[in-house]
């Protein structure tokens, strides 16, 4: 039996992950569930899988019925749904120990997060038309400085992501700036990106790239998304820091990574913390940026998005850049602005 | 024909096959194929593919094939369904394609 995710069926979901030790995620948005015909009231699962966008996770079969080829049809209905819904490349997460079964079924290995997490793709070709496609950004660099990235959400763009960039474009010859792509900001991607281009124009070394499926996406870094639930998810950091540092960093030939400090969020510090780990091992340098201070106080964008839903302007141009204040008054930051008052209250 | 998004077309189970069909620029056809039978039928379901899509006049594709054992038949048919997907066209003239 097959059913459409709804609350009820939740619960039926995580009875079934429960018995692989396996996590449910709270931004899933479809599931499957196949339950025991043996049982006439349909009441008992057996097997689960479901997706957040084009990401399949949390697929599992109870230990009974491992080996009969549930998994298999739970994959099937779900790629069925997901190509319906016209998506060019499909991403799983599993457990490295179970990706065999999945290279099986037509996925193709990115990386693995310590013992816990691997992350797969449909594509064959995915990750490398991705990093053929960062070479178009590529310049030559003018100087011996090295080659710098720093990626960022930028929700919206203040005046202590300018002076970030600004510090890090200074003591680099390129840097290549990665905006996270993923629509689950207050601000829409294509605005965040548009603002970072005005902010920093005027520095001829800096690149804005568009952060994609592979940098800090919902597929390489899910717990980033899922802060509300707490979990910091080292094996989740892990992954995303594999991925960059193998994949992304030798497209740009980037040597050295920055990061802003992080004094407020935890998953951010501790996904710091990896990084200052992993890095190092492939030949790029970590670097810490401190906070601009307004007031004694580090400028954070949450802070910006507080002060603009309550509309408290005059504040507002001590924190953010001109080029972000003149969107922020404009026609299309409106719906924004109703978006986040209704979530402040 | 032009290939401009991902299309696919078949499922997992035994006997059958699921084909994704995605855009290649122009870097001609590449089939990734993953087979059961790979070792004993993996040229002739190499050899279906390429004909199929010769047959169709798609010239640049990235064919992902996993086989469970379907008949060459099947496998045509589930490539000419996932092409015609991935090429956006709804209607399917069945008579020119025989």
């Amino acid at each position: 039996m097959v059913y459409k995710h709804t609350e009820q069926t939740r619960k039926d979901c995580i009875e079934v992950l429960k018995t692989q030790g396996i996590w449910w995620e709270s931004d899933i948005t479809y599931s499957v569930i196949i339950y025991n015909s043996f049982d006439e009231s349909y009441t008992r699962p057996i097997a689960t899988g479901s997706f957040s966008g084009n990401v399949i996770k949390c697929v599992a079969v109870t230990p009974l019925f491992e080996g009969s080829g549930l998994a298999q049809r739970i994959i099937n209905y779900l790629l069925e749904e997901l190509y319906d819904c016209g998506f060019d490349n499909i991403f799983l997460f599993t457990k490295p120990k179970k990706t065999r079964f999945f290279t099986e079924l037509g996925f193709h290995q990115i990386a693995q997060g310590g013992d816990a997490v691997a992350l797969l793709e449909q594509n064959p070709k995915g990750l490398e038309q991705f990093c053929k496609n960062l070479k178009q950004y590529a310049k030559i660099p003018v100087n011996d400085l090295p080659v710098s990235t720093i990626i960022m959400n930028c929700n919206p763009f203040t005046r202590g992501h300018r002076y970030i960039i600004e510090q890090a474009s200074q003591s680099s010859s390129m840097l290549y700036v990665f905006i996270v792509s993923e629509d689950a900001s207050a601000f829409s991607t294509g605005a965040r990106i548009e603002l970072v281009r005005q902010g920093t124009s005027d520095l001829e070394n800096v690149v804005i790239i568009e952060g994609g499926d592979y940098v800090i996406s919902k597929n390489t870094f899910p717990s980033y998304f899922l802060k509300s639930e707490k979990i910091v998810n080292r094996s989740y950091a892990q992954l995303d820091a594999t991925i960059f540092a193998e994949h992304i960093a030798p497209a740009l030939n980037i040597t050295r990574r920055f990061v802003g400090e992080e004094p407020f969020c935890p998953v951010t510090a501790d996904y710091n913390n990896q990084l200052q780990e992993i890095l190092p091992r492939y030949g790029i340098e970590l670097t810490i940026i401190e906070r601009l201070a307004y007031e004694m106080r580090a400028i954070s964008a949450s802070e910006v998005r507080r002060l603009f839903a309550v509309g408290n302007f005059d504040e507002l141009t001590q924190l953010v850049p001109e080029t972000t204040m003149e969107y922020l008054k404009s026609e299309d930051a409106v719906s924004v602005r109703k978006a986040l008052k209704k979530s402040l209250k | 024909m032009k290939i401009v998004k991902t299309g696919a077309a078949g499922t997992l189970e035994s006997s059958d096959v699921m084909i994704t069909v995605r855009s290649n620029g122009s870097n001609g056809i590449e089939i990734d194929l993953n087979s059961i039978v790979e070792k004993q039928f993996g040229k002739q379901i190499h050899a279906v593919v390429k004909k199929t899509l010769a047959d169709l006049q798609v010239e640049d594709a990235l064919i992902g094939v996993q086989d469970k054992g379907a008949l060459d038949c099947a496998i045509e048919a589930r490539l000419i369904t996932a092409v015609y997907r991935a090429a956006g066209i709804e209607q399917v003239n069945w008579e020119a394609l025989s």
